[in-house]
């Protein structure tokens, strides 16, 4: 089925960005391993594999929409140098993907596309969740300090 | 933060070159070798050269005007 150009371009843009997750992510997966923060790694790893899904839901939309999902195009790849400057990185960039999906949501509305629209307000959440855990989490090493919260990691 | 993947060169080692009056992808290239080889990177080496910029990536959305994929992420 033929989709609005425009629709079909966000959607590209937020597969670019889906797919830059899943690489940051399992990168900052496997350093945290490297590093013996397991369950940090651990962590990551699974949040590769739900921005993977994310990347799959879009691509299947774009393919119905008859457009062609752009699978060569990342934007850049925030690897941190230590655990906490990738914690960081990878929450700068989670609420960069709740900007998108915002934006992308209401120009579904413009574009009189709901089934579109369902399907980003259903990443929106997931991305949301994402923020929310990081938030937290931002908050936790703010009370108790860097190396217990490093400890609670390892 | 690693900006140069295949050169391993970091945000630290970019933003030292900007303030050595780097102003140019090129520029850093020469001064640091970030960006050298894949040029992945200049997006990211465009951004970090942020006003100090006199010039582009020279990547596609750079040469579309698109500051969007060139890591300018105040419109994302
Ligand atoms: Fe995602
Ligand atoms: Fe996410």
């Amino acid at each position: 089925m033929n989709g609005d150009p425009r629709i079909i371009e966000m959607l590209n843009e937020s597969l670019t960005a889906e797919l830059t997750a899943v690489n940051q992510y399992f990168i900052a997966s496997k350093m945290a391993d490297d590093w013996s923060y397991s369950k940090l790694a651990k962590e990551y790893y699974d949040e590769s594999i739900d921005e993977m899904k994310h990347a799959e839901t879009i691509i299947d939309r774009i393919l119905f929409l008859d457009g062609v999902p752009n699978m060569q195009r990342l934007f850049p790849v925030e690897v941190g140098e230590s655990l906490i400057e990738q914690f960081q990185l990878n929450y700068e960039m989670e609420k960069r993907a709740v900007l998108r999906y915002r934006a992308g949501s209401a120009l579904c509305h413009e574009a009189s596309d709901p089934g579109t629209r369902n399907l980003l307000e259903a990443l929106l959440k997931s991305e949301e969740h994402h923020v929310d855990d990081a938030e937290a989490e931002l908050a936790n090493l703010d009370q108790i300090g860097e190396k217990l919260w490093l400890a609670k990691w390892v | 933060m690693l900006v140069c993947h295949c050169l391993a060169v970091n945000d630290r080692e970019v933003k030292a070159a900007v303030g050595q009056g780097a102003a140019t992808v090129e520029d850093v290239i020469n001064l640091t070798d970030a960006g050298a080889l894949c040029g992945g990177c200049h997006p990211s080496i465009c951004m970090l050269l942020g006003e100090h910029s006199q010039g582009d990536c020279g990547g596609d959305a750079c040469l579309a005007g698109s500051r969007v994929l060139c890591g300018d992420r105040s419109s994302v």
